[in-house]
């Protein structure tokens, strides 16, 4: 009788009479008969390779997304200061003071707001003038137009930082890295 | 001096490939031997491992230096085996069958014929029967026994309570020895 049988046939025992320590080694010893993969001789070139050019994907679609939200935020900008106008301006100089952190602009601003709020409600009410400004904007068809492009825009930043946060199931597929 | 897992992982988050490729290196084989045994298919296999390893690394900056890097990279390669497994039916069959297929065994220590023949039934015999085992029980057996990992360490891998580990270790245990047994590997009287 071999060492095979022989472990194997004390494995057994151990799991019908001893100790669970003692089975869980003795099974270990038999586990060892089981044959073993090596992998095939280009595996670690290749996962190696792979992963570079995932982490090369995913600064690119970094990358991208992050101009196209860029690009969004300055079109939104624009399109905002063409179709309100200097009703916004105050908006867009808290903004601006906000991203350069300039307290004085931001003080600015908030005089600038103030200002704006008091000649609004001289005027008569506020939700009123801001329902009649809209309307008035929106029912240009270049404002229409305009509003389209800045929500394509949008759109597409948004689909460019979804495949960001998707990148990794991207590279669930295993066939993605074939070789 | 061979550097630690941790070392390298770090040289990696620096940009070093080559410690990348020195930590895949260590733990290819055994990588594919477990998805193999878990999926049965040698060329699935390897590409799933390649998958963890590519998914480990745009995770590398989450791994936590003080634990063991194996039982990290072993929950990686758990969750992309899941995803393959529920994408796709996996068929049982031996791993037996893949050797047929011309893929190599392991380089075997020298030992004398009758030995030889020994282990190739026993490790025929018991690969069989592990290919019938429920995948929650097989995985649990391959952790512990092929890839040494702990208790703690498997129930960190599978999101269990180390109790259900240990459970399912045991009952495992109980149906591969009974399945031995019926394949006539029962224990002869003293």
């Amino acid at each position: 009788m071999g060492r095979w049988r022989t472990d194997t046939e004390d494995w057994l025992r151990a799991e019908q009479e001893g100790p669970e320590e003692v089975a869980d080694a003795a099974f270990a010893q038999v586990f060892t008969a089981l044959p073993t993969l090596q992998p095939s001789p280009a595996f670690v070139a290749r996962t190696v390779e792979a992963a570079w050019e995932a982490r090369a994907r995913r600064r690119q679609v970094a990358g991208l997304a992050a101009a196209a939200a860029v690009l969004a935020a300055v079109a939104t900008t624009v399109v905002l200061y063409a179709v309100f106008g200097a009703r916004v301006g105050w908006l867009l100089t808290t903004i601006a003071a906000v991203a350069s952190g300039s307290v004085l602009s931001l003080l600015g601003a908030a005089l600038t707001a103030a200002e704006w709020w008091k000649a609004t409600v001289a005027a008569g009410s506020t939700a009123v003038a801001a329902g009649s400004t809209a309307i008035a904007a929106l029912a240009g068809p270049y404002s229409v137009a305009a509003l389209a492009v800045v929500e394509l825009v949008a759109a597409a930043a948004l689909y460019l930082l979804h495949r960001l946060l998707q990148s990794d199931a991207a590279v669930r597929s295993p066939r993605a890295f074939c070789f | 001096m061979t550097p630690s897992d941790a070392e390298l992982v770090r040289q990696a988050l620096a940009g070093s490939q080559a410690a990348y490729r020195t930590l895949v290196a260590r733990y290819a084989a055994a990588a594919v031997n477990m998805a193999a045994r878990l999926v049965h298919d040698r060329a699935v296999a390897e590409e799933l491992a390649q998958d963890a390893f590519v998914r480990a690394f745009a995770r590398l900056a989450t791994y936590d230096p003080d634990r063991r890097f194996s039982a990290w990279f072993f929950r990686v390669l758990h969750n992309v085996v899941v995803d393959y497994m529920r994408r796709r039916r996996v068929e049982t069959v031996s791993l037996d069958a893949l050797q047929a297929e011309g893929y190599p065994g392991p380089a075997e220590a020298a030992s004398s014929p009758e030995d030889e023949l020994e282990r190739r039934a026993l490790g025929s015999a018991l690969g069989a029967a592990l290919s019938r085992l429920r995948a929650e029980y097989r995985e649990v057996i391959v952790l512990r026994y092929q890839q040494g990992l702990t208790v703690e360490e498997i129930a960190g891998v599978l999101k269990l309570p180390e109790g259900t580990v240990k459970t399912f270790l045991h009952r495992a245990r109980k149906e591969l020895a009974a399945m031995l047994e019926a394949a006539g590997w029962k224990p002869r009287d003293r």
